[in-house]
């Protein structure tokens, strides 16, 4: 019975052995696509494994979040899905980096290309190569609620009066509404001016005549015709077009399908600017279909891209997957061409120009959001503003260039050739000069070693690598642009942390225009030295009386503690975006409150001030809870006879207080404390969603810092100094804090 | 100084039968009153009651010519040792003195040389710096004592201060207390739950029951002249053997005791009859007059000197046991009958319903020895 058993398993292994070498090549592709749209695309793909023998496409859904994150981390290390699909945008930054996307110009056949038109196909090229196919585009229209708008405007001018038509701010209902101080918004006003952020030789030109003009357009209709809702964002939008409070939004088509279902609306093309007669021209987002340098099976990836390409592909991408295809053949199918949307975002394409390319522009992105927020609010003239940002990002730029050209040049550094084999000698004396004790303690505590093991490892693998990486990396010049050469040609030395600590420029401009430079580190060092103590010592004084209050047997208490502690219970970068909402400056319950009071509305991004406070407020709701159970765990554990025999004798409240409370919370308190500090040193959900850094910047923590220097500038190596500096600061905290807190376990 | 007079105080937990249900109780000006009962009838209660830490529900307090009912505890002037002595962890010993002291912000010097002086007298001068947890229980003990003594307070109040301590350095403490109250002469509650301690310390003593006093008077007194069979009971170790007893008239039986008695005649049919462990003896050594008790022996215990040997009646019914002490110079195997004998004069009698002393007119013998 076994034996057949056995037979029969061995028999089946061997059939499925088999048909996996039989089966050959597997693709990987990787995408961001949800819903309807990750639907068509399995579908597709389900269509074309069929129809192939010996290959087969697996796709592979990554999360959007960390999805480009993943991409920069697994190709050039030959790692990864054979294709993938993605925005144009990281072109040129994965071109310069070295291996990440391959070239496709040889094995792309010219009619294969013809499906495309030449926009679409230029947004693919960088440096005169090709990197891959258009498969889908994305830009914004005008999209208007019909029962407002009977005919959609033409000219800018029009669309401006009818939008004023439809502005009653009182009433909170406004003609225009549109995320219009994010740089992607902007580029339609930007490009309708002239070429944009670069100039005809790709070089950045953001303080141009077209780009000032185009500024203070949007200034004019933000302040002078204030048709436009104050501090918005996608949400905010699509809530007020939801709601019949918003007659006109600019929007992409990702926003069809928030739409409520009793709002009529319409999508046209963005009207002409008055001044020039020249059409808004929108950005342009084009995914493309892309190859792995690295992937083995070349020929076969290059035939799933040009299948995913084909008409009849593209109209399943665009009837079910509600995409707009880049293979525009497509909007002929009748069920397309009755589409009304879809229509008018082809139609929009005309004129739309594709997000430049160049790895440049990944860095423009968050300062100019900054410009765009100070200037509509008035707080800046738009050419002042961005010929200071010009010439920001010019060293910026030149900071990234720099680190590549000099890759050539440099060599390792002597002593890190001869510091590897050093330290490993040294390591290796030392465990022979110790083997005894070494092997002694090993006999003695085996079990206990084996017990930590895991952990250790764990440690190794999760804590000390990276250290050690991140602290290699801030010895180096790693930017964007030559991640992938060889650690040792990007060596630099200290030079990092030269530019950090002593990089004195606290102020910029002259006379009456000087003002703080707020991305100086000693301005963020000071600003995130007044964030900690003003947390720790307004949370623990105020959690103190909140834990005393509920420390007496008052009415309703278990109720009090259980709400108290509630904020604790939910995740914080959610209470953050609460609280953001909040502050609000126009839609904010906070300044509706103030109102109501007869109070003047705060601007509670626009000052250094009430930025801060918005942080802080967000910050004490979030860490008072803990703080508080904390107490009140130290309050309970204080015998109730001390309190009555100093009752006994003669103590009043306050003596008690002082004299027995205070001093015998303290093995509480300043573990709490201690905590609480590094905690808040390192806060960075809360300055990032709350205030994010507003004013310009201005109320950055040194943590968050670090992150717009990493991940906003893609200065990888600067940030990983910047953040050996936090960690030395921190460091020295903890060194004074054991040495304090010893001496107080001394004089207990 | 300053007496204490309770008057008709009531104490109730929130809608609980009342702690103590209503307390008369007069402590003299300058006399250590020992409160003793067993656990839970209130003696702690009614010692916070005094120091300010219990309100009084009804009824009137008063301490000294002051009514405290309302007066808060720092108004008092009294000193409180607790019975985990409640010394404050993070004080040394002199901050833990000095305490009281520098509540009421008396200056520096005097209160260094109060202190010395205090630790002086209970020999913590070595101990001064020194915290809590440094520390013996008995020294913790002085500290707790120190810290009433330097204040120099009207009423001196201890809830079970030796109880944490061993058998030993409870013997050595209580003859410091003695000794304090005896220098000071100030007025001092003392609860205890341990009957030695009340006799050999307390002036006089209270002895409680359920929040009810049950009788108050000298040590000797309530030995000697219990007023119910409570206190009967509750003093002297062992306890008074107490039994029912069938009244014929003429007499009082039960399968135990035979006693002839005059003038029981106008009482209950059933009485409590009590007789202390000592006042039983061997027959051969007893006068002939005295009534013999036979019995089983069903245990006994040797104390050295003496021996306590535990009776009991043979047969179905025989519930009734006694406990003799006796010389400890024999020896008695379980099981084995015994022939004792008491004199008919140290017998106290009790109702069996009300469980008060039946106070016959001839006087109780108390001091003769068997
Ligand atoms: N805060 C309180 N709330 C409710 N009931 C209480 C409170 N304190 C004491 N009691 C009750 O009052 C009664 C008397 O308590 P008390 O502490 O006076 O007893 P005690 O005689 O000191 O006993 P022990 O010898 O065990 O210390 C007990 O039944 C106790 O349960
Ligand atoms: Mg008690």
């Amino acid at each position: 019975m076994l034996a057949v058993g056995w037979a029969k398993l061995l028999l089946l292994l061997l059939c499925l052995g088999a048909t996996k070498s039989f089966a050959t090549e597997e693709l990987l592709l990787w995408h961001g696509y949800r819903g309807a749209e990750r639907q068509a695309l399995e579908r597709l793909l389900d269509d074309y494994n069929r129809s192939q023998v010996d290959v087969r496409v697996r796709a592979l859904a990554v999360p959007y979040g960390g999805y480009a994150d993943k991409l920069s981390a697994a190709l050039p290390r030959g790692q990864g899905p054979d294709l993938f699909i993605f925005a144009h945008d990281r072109i040129g930054g994965w071109g310069r980096a070295g291996p990440t996307i391959a070239p496709i110009g040889e094995v792309a056949a010219p009619e294969v290309l013809q499906r495309f038109p030449e926009k679409l196909l230029g947004a693919m090229r960088y440096r005169g190569h090709l990197y891959g196919l258009p498969f889908n585009f994305k830009s914004t229209a005008l999209i208007y609620n019909r029962a407002l708008i009977a005919q959609p405007p033409v000219g800018s001018d029009e669309m401006i009066a009818l939008a004023r038509a439809h502005t009653d701010r009182k009433r909170g209902r406004f003609g225009l509404a549109y995320s219009y101080t994010e740089p992607f918004f902007h580029g339609a006003l930007m490009n309708a001016f002239g070429p944009g952020p670069f100039d005809g030789n790709n070089r950045l030109a953001l303080d141009s005549e077209a780009n000032i003009r185009s500024l203070q357009l949007l200034a004019d209709w933000a302040r002078g015709d204030a048709v436009l809702p104050e501090e918005p964002n996608s949400t905010l939008v699509s809530e007020l077009f939801n709601q019949g409070r918003a007659a006109m939004v600019i929007s992409g088509p990702w926003m069809l399908g928030e739409i409520a279902p009793q709002i009529d609306y319409g999508v046209a093309t963005l009207p002409l600017i008055s001044e020039s007669g020249r059409p808004l021209a929108p950005w342009v987002a084009v995914e493309g279909l892309f190859m792995s340098p690295w992937s083995r099976h070349r020929a076969a990836s290059y035939r799933v891209m040009e299948f995913l390409t084909r008409r009849s592909a593209a109209e399943t991408m665009a009837i079910s997957g509600g995409q707009l295809p880049a293979n525009l053949s497509a909007f002929e199918h009748p069920q397309l061409a009755a589409n009304r949307a879809a229509v008018a975002f082809r139609s929009q394409l005309d004129s739309a120009v594709p997000i430049p390319n160049l790895p440049e522009m990944t860095l423009l992105w968050a300062p100019l959001e900054n410009v765009l927020k100070k200037v509509v609010k008035g707080a800046a003239q738009p050419a002042a503003e961005l010929q200071r940002l010009q010439r920001k990002l010019e060293r910026d730029i030149a900071a990234l260039e720099a680190s590549r050209q000099q890759d050539a040049e440099r060599g390792p550094p002597v002593w890190l050739q001869g510091a590897v084999p050093l330290l490993l000698l040294a390591v290796v004396t030392a465990v022979i000069l110790r083997r005894r004790r070494i092997a002694e303690s090993w006999r003695r505590n085996r079990t206990a070693y084996l017990y930590v093991l895991p952990a250790m490892l764990g440690m190794l693998l999760l804590v000390f690598f990276p250290l050690l990486y991140g602290l290699l990396l801030s010895f180096t010049d790693t930017t964007l642009l030559n991640e992938n050469s060889p650690l040792a040609s990007r060596w630099l030395g200290l030079d990092n942390y030269v530019g950090i600590l002593g990089d004195w420029n606290l102020w910029y401009g002259e006379g009456a225009e000087r003002s703080i430079n707020f991305d100086n580190f000693y301005w963020t060092l000071l600003v995130t030295v007044c964030w900690t103590v003003s947390n720790v010592i307004i949370s623990v004084g105020l959690a103190l009386l909140l834990a005393l209050a509920l420390h007496r047997p008052i009415f309703g208490r278990t109720g009090f503690r259980l709400l108290l502690i509630l904020p604790w219970a939910i995740p914080n970068y959610i209470t953050a975006l609460v609280w953001k909402g909040m502050f609000h400056p126009q839609f904010g319950v906070i300044n509706q409150a103030l109102q109501i009071f007869g109070i003047a509305p705060v601007a509670w991004f626009d000052s250094v001030g009430a930025s801060f406070f918005t942080g802080l407020v967000t910050n004490l709701w979030l860490s008072i809870p803990f703080m508080m159970v904390v107490i009140l765990g130290g309050l309970q554990s204080i015998p109730r006879e001390l309190y009555e025999a100093a009752r006994v004798e003669g103590a009043g409240r306050w003596f008690q207080f002082r004299s027995i409370t205070l001093p015998l919370l303290k093995p509480v308190l300043v573990p709490a404390t201690i905590l609480s500090v590094v905690w808040t040193f390192n806060m960075f959900n809360v300055i990032y969603l709350v205030s994010d850094g507003a004013p310009a910047g201005a109320n950055d923590i040194l943590i968050t810092r670090a992150f717009r220097i990493g991940f906003e500038k893609y200065q990888y190596a600067y940030a990983a100094a910047y953040s050996m500096v936090i960690l030395a600061l921190l460091f020295c905290y903890a060194l004074w804090q054991t040495r304090v807190s010893r001496a107080l376990e001394v004089a207990r | 100084m300053a007496s204490i007079e309770f008057k008709q105080v009531v104490k109730r937990y929130g809608d609980s039968p009342p702690t103590v249900p209503g307390l008369d109780l007069h402590i003299r000006d300058g006399e250590l009153m020992v409160l003793v009962g067993p656990s839970g009838c209130g003696k702690s209660t009614t010692l916070r009651m005094i120091a300010g830490l219990e309100s009084v529900t009804s009824g009137e307090l008063w301490i000294g010519d002051r009514l405290a009912n309302q007066l808060p505890p720092k108004d008092r002037d009294v000193a409180m040792v607790f019975q985990n002595y409640a010394l404050y962890p993070h004080m040394t010993v002199f901050e833990n003195l000095a305490f009281g002291l520098r509540v009421r912000r008396q200056p520096q010097s005097l209160i260094k040389s109060r202190v010395e002086m205090a630790a002086e007298s209970l020999g913590l001068g070595d101990l001064l710096a020194r915290k809590p947890g440094q520390l013996s229980g008995g020294q913790c003990q002085r500290v707790a004592l120190g810290r009433a003594m330097v204040r120099d307070p009207q009423v001196f109040l201890f809830d079970e201060p030796l109880s944490n301590l061993d058998a030993e350095l409870r013997v050595q403490m209580r003859g410091n207390i003695g000794r304090l109250h005896r220098e000071l002469a100030t007025t001092s509650v003392y609860v205890t739950h341990d009957q030695v301690e009340a006799m050999t310390l307390g002036s006089r003593i209270a002895i409680l029951n359920g929040g009810e006093l049950m009788q108050v008077g000298t040590p000797m007194a309530l030995y000697g002249d219990p007023d119910n069979v409570f206190v009967a009971g509750f003093m002297g170790a062992p306890p008074m053997n107490i039994v029912t007893v069938q009244n014929r008239g003429s007499g009082l039986k039960n399968s135990l005791v035979d006693l002839q008695r005059d003038g029981v005649e106008g009482l209950a049919g059933e009485l409590l009859l009590g007789l202390r462990p000592e006042k039983l003896c061997h027959a051969a050594a007893a006068p002939a007059h005295w009534p013999r008790i036979r019995a089983a022996i069903e245990m006994v215990e040797t104390l050295g000197a003496e021996m306590l040997v535990h009776l009991s009646v043979g047969g179905v019914q025989g519930d009734e046991r006694m406990i003799a002490r006796l010389p400890g110079l024999q020896l008695l195997t379980p099981g084995d009958s015994l022939e004792l004998a008491f004199d008919p004069d140290a017998v106290y009698l009790f109702d069996a319903a009300s469980h008060r002393r039946i106070r016959e007119s001839r006087p109780v013998a108390v001091a003769e020895p068997c």
